[in-house]
């Protein structure tokens, strides 16, 4: 076969040609430590190193959000802590106050001594986070957990009713924190003075407590309260809202209507209802007034045979505030001094039930924190493993394909010299 | 006597020739397509003596090119599959290292829009990381409009580089055809005996040249020129005259060049008819390549944006106000619509995307493809078709008109085999209010995916207005959402500023499976585009890599039969430099012989 002189040199130029370009890419994978430079090289490899990215990225994710969790889980527990500490204090004066050689000014002291326990719990329920947030608000923690109302001076819960949770991992959720609500305010009571669900405020406990080391006996007014959180009001621009308050069944019952009324707030409805008995001459036996975020139902006398019932008549008033139709609360008698110790005794020992329920979730939290953060991690670990088999250079490997490859190169460019020597035309 | 000279003399004459021939030869020894020449020597008619046939020296009968036309025309096929080939993988690869290129690629952007969102879940009150979201969201889309805008460069540059290609096949065509009549000439002039071996040579070039630009067929004359055709017969050159090619502009998509040949009858598109050549490269690599990424990231675009804005538009903000739309389509229409001018009616077609929140598929629906709506009116509910502009499959609705506007719907009859049960995600209406009109075979355009990267911008600079809440009221004892009369979760109608339900929600969207039928996430979505501009390149460069082998044997078998071999030519030298001599010589003989006779006499 003839070989013509300008394809012979073509050829060699060619082949050095290929030859280098294997060089320079070889040398690019060096210099960048990574396999793959464009899709094309492994378009399979490419589109697995995008999602193991991915894959790292969210998980890393998850890390930090596990970390934040457990930040606010951890002052959560100190909190809580610190709420256990202020009521066994608390225990220790109730069962210094039980004794009977004390006289009133000595009770009077431990009174002020409580009054002192209970403001600093108030204050431990609304203890802060870094970021200023309220930790036992919820999911309105801007605002105090439990502020004291003027009226009434008892401690009522006005956070937000949910909890909030964060993602730990694609499928697990935790919640970075408890509602005080249910922490300090929504804890089981059999005591007299429990509310018709069966609950008592650890607030008014110690009030409760205070009070009657201030000699103050008094019976209790039927309460209902709705369970709805209507901070931001109600609107029946186009509703017919009716129902009736009845305090002692079968004595007073007063019509209520907000129908085509708009409320901004919880206290907007309180005073629209209150202006409504005032009107109907009915604010001597029946009134209303908020709790927090709620709305509540007072019987204005006390005592047992004084009661405060709900009636639906039209409209969707009861469901909406969390009452149901027909809903009655007999008051509270008066009770001795004692009995009303003893009560107090046993519903701390609830509060401290209820901070104990909540601790052991925080920790049970903690550690599926702590389980899932090394699951987590083993599946960093691993996936970066695989990423970095994916896409890093085996050093060993492409080294010694760059020395072969430069030998290549050499023996090419000799051969073309060598060739291009043999000539006939030197021998003419 | 006279003859001893004579014979001697032709001799001298032909190795002369010869010689000068091999010089060719050896001076064009580089030449592009160049043919080595022979000469073709023959003998003298012999003269009739008494003592028989006597010959007469030897003389040039002509002078030949090595030349093979079957190696010529696989020379040409090879070089318009590799130009092809060629084109096609240069181009994809543009691409390729666009998906690649960590500054543009869209993988690491959307990392850090999912892990800022991830951040207002764990700290929804935080301004700062508010912020951090807004601005991430501002670069997720600014990436996006840069790698469209990448997109859109190729675009306009493979566009005038289509333009160069068909103005250098215009040239070419027409130095073919002035050839063609030199030729002709040339060839006249010796009656066809003895070939004009360089402007064969050279017209073998332009033919190469040609033939690297778009597969031709070329059929050579008896008088020497040759007639160049396209396609299926559309002439390109015949004898001494050209046709011109043109680049069209599509009805729909200016940015969209099709391939005219002008006739006297006008323009023809012969796009269809285009094979090989780095046109058809350049044209296929909009095709298979630029068009499906640009429609696929916009598919990707689209979606995320409807998940998105559904799920941002159902959450409530710092102010506890409904959620506003997160991210916007810049332009007067949402999904760009455009109308064929040759319409008859006047109606105006609106298209937008669907509303998650109404279809919970709308984002799945969505398909990388333009859409071509036609008016049919065929009755029994088919009113319109809409073609699917990728794979041409059509499916039929039906229109339903209220006070002169038309809303479509999916047909109750549909044609056999079709892939889908639904719209595209998107929802079209035609305006036919104020005396508007429509005609049966009026046609629009709507492109849904195609601008949407484009397009995309964010619709909130306010990082309050970031709907991180979802403000559904939950019973705090039992955990469970409160329920209104009709089973409805009730919505606090108020700002909860630490409820972050919501942006775990869209965080969450990550994970969730919403493109292509509920198949891709976002990200998968988008390295799925990654590997499939891969493959296409990875196959692109494989079959560069073939053809050009491919073309290298058919350049070998060329070199072999027509390159010049320097050491071939120097022992051709050295061939009739002896000839020459031993010519010479015998006319010396010849004067001695003479010289005697005329001594003889004296």
């Amino acid at each position: 076969m003839r070989i013509s002189t300008a394809w012979s040199q073509q050829l060699s130029v060619n082949g050095m040609n290929s030859q280098q370009a294997k060089l320079a890419k070889l040398q690019q994978q060096l210099s960048s430590g990574l396999k793959i430079s464009a899709p094309a090289e492994d378009p399979e490899a490419a589109a697995r190193i995008l999602d193991l990215d991915r894959s790292i990225a969210k998980t890393e994710q998850y890390q930090s959000n596990i970390a934040a969790t457990r930040g606010r889980l951890n002052l959560e527990e100190s909190a809580l802590e610190a709420a256990n500490n202020i009521i066994f204090k608390a225990k220790d004066l109730t069962i210094q106050a039980k004794n009977d050689t004390l006289n009133s000014s000595d009770r009077l002291a431990i009174k002020y001594e409580v009054d002192q326990l209970l403001e600093e719990l108030a204050g431990v329920a609304n203890t802060r986070n870094a970021n200023g947030e309220y930790i036992f608000s919820g999911d309105l923690a801007t605002v105090p957990a439990f502020a004291k109302n003027a009226a009434t001076g008892e401690y009522v819960y006005q956070g937000g009713p949910q909890q909030r949770v964060l993602q730990i991992s694609s499928t697990r959720q935790v919640a970075d924190g408890d509602l005080g609500f249910n922490v300090f305010e929504n804890i089981s009571s059999s005591s007299a003075a429990a509310d018709e669900n069966g609950k008592r405020s650890v607030f008014n406990t110690l009030k409760a407590l205070s009070d009657g080391l201030g000699a103050t006996l008094n019976a209790g007014t039927g309460e209902i309260t709705g369970d709805r959180f209507l901070r931001y009001g109600l609107d029946y621009s186009a509703a017919t809202v009716q129902f009736d308050l009845v305090a002692n069944p079968g004595s007073v019952t007063a019509p209520i209507d907000l129908s085509g009324q708009q409320f901004a707030g919880v206290e907007d409805v309180v005073t629209e209802i209150n202006a409504q008995l005032t009107a109907g001459g009915f604010n001597t036996d029946i009134q209303a007034r908020s709790n927090g975020n709620r709305i509540e139902f007072i019987s204005v006398a006390t005592g047992a045979a004084s009661s405060i019932q709900i009636n639906n008549t039209s409209g969707t008033f009861l469901a909406d505030a969390g009452f149901t139709d027909g809903q009655i609360k007999t008051g509270a008698g008066a009770q001795t001094f004692q009995a009303q110790l003893g009560d107090v005794l046993s519903d701390l020992d609830a509060a401290l039930g209820s901070f104990l329920d909540a601790r052991s979730s925080v920790g049970a939290r903690l550690n599926a924190l702590d389980n899932q953060e090394s699951q987590n991690e083993k599946y960093v670990i691993d996936t970066k493993a695989t990423l970095s088999e994916t896409q890093d250079l085996d050093y060993a490997d492409a080294l010694s394909r760059y020395q072969l490859q430069t030998t290549a190169l050499q023996a090419a460019q000799q051969t073309f010299t060598r060739i291009k020597e043999l000539s006939l035309f030197k021998y003419l | 006597m006279s003859g001893l000279l004579a014979t001697s003399l032709s001799g001298l004459t032909a190795a002369q020739r010869s010689l000068e021939t091999v010089q060719h030869n050896i001076s064009n020894v580089n030449t592009e397509g160049y043919s080595r020449q022979r000469v073709q020597q023959g003998t003298m008619p012999a003269r009739y003596t008494g003592d028989g046939y006597i010959g007469q020296g030897v003389h040039v009968n002509t002078i030949t090119r090595s030349y093979d036309q079957f190696i010529t025309k696989q020379l040409n096929s090879s070089l318009s599959a590799f130009g092809d080939a060629d084109r096609y993988h240069q181009l994809a690869t543009r691409v390729d290292n666009i998906m690649a290129d960590p500054s543009t690629g869209m993988a690491p952007s959307m990392n850090r829009f999912f892990d800022a969102l991830n951040a207002v879940a764990d700290d929804p009150t935080s301004i700062p990381s508010r912020q951090v979201l807004l601005s991430e969201t501002e670069s997720l889309a600014q990436n996006f409009n840069m790698m469209d805008s990448r997109f859109e460069e190729i675009r306009a540059q493979n566009n005038s580089d289509i333009g160069t290609m068909v103005n250098d096949i215009n040239s070419l065509a027409k130095s073919i055809a002035e050839l063609n009549v030199e030729l002709t000439s040339a060839i006249g002039k010796t009656q066809g005996l003895r070939p004009p071996n360089d402007l064969l040579d050279k017209q073998d070039a332009l033919l190469s040249k040609l033939a690297e630009i778009v597969n031709v067929s070329v059929v050579p004359q008896k008088d020497g020129s040759s007639s160049v055709f396209i396609g299926n017969g559309q002439a390109l050159v015949l004898g001494g005259s050209s046709a011109e090619f043109t680049t069209i502009q599509d009805e729909f998509d200016p940015k969209r060049l099709e391939i005219g040949l002008k006739t006297s009858s006008g323009i023809t598109n012969v796009t269809s008819q285009i094979s090989g050549g780095s046109l058809t490269g350049s044209l296929r690599f909009r095709d298979e390549v630029l068009e499906p990424a640009q429609q696929k990231l916009g598919q990707v675009v689209a979606g995320l944006a409807m998940e998105f804005n559904a799920l941002h538009n159902k959450g409530f903000d710092l102010s506890g106000t409904a959620g506003l739309d997160m991210f916007k389509f810049s332009g007067a229409e949402e999904v760009p619509v455009i109308k064929n001018p040759l319409n008859a009616g006047n109606a105006v077609v609106t298209v937008n995307y669907q509303d998650v929140n109404d279809n919970p598929s709308a984002a799945g629906n969505l398909d990388y493809s333009d859409f071509k709506l036609t008016y049919v009116n065929a009755g029994g509910g088919v009113d319109y078709t809409l073609t699917r502009v990728r794979d041409n499959q059509v499916i039929n609705l039906t229109a339903t008109t209220v006070a002169g506007i038309s809303t479509l719907s999916f047909a109750a009859t549909q044609p056999a085999n079709i892939d889908v049960s639904a719209l595209p995600g998107i929802d079209i209406e035609i305006d036919l209010t104020g005396g508007k009109t429509i005609s049966v075979g009026d046609e629009f355009l709507a492109r849904p995916t195609y601008s949407a990267a484009q397009k995309i911008g964010v619709n909130i600079d306010d990082p309050k207005k970031i709907a991180a809440a979802t403000n559904v009221e939950v019973d705090p004892v039992t955990k469970q959402p409160v329920l209104d009369g009709l089973g409805n979760p009730v919505i606090i109608n108020g700002p909860m500023p630490s409820d972050n339900r919501n942006a775990l929600q869209l965080a969450e969207l990550r994970n969730k499976n919403i493109l292509s039928g509920g198949s891709a996430s976002i990200g998968g979505g988008y390295s799925q585009i990654v590997s499939d501009v891969g493959a296409l390149t990875q196959a692109a460069e494989y079959s560069s890599s073939a053809q050009e082998a491919l073309l290298n044997q058919a350049k070998e078998s060329r070199e072999s039969l027509a390159g010049v071999n320097l050491d071939e030519e120097a022992a051709n030298l050295i061939k009739f430099q002896q000839a020459y001599q031993a010519s010479a010589q015998s006319i010396s003989i010849a004067r001695s012989v003479f010289d005697t006779l005329i001594g003889a006499i004296r």
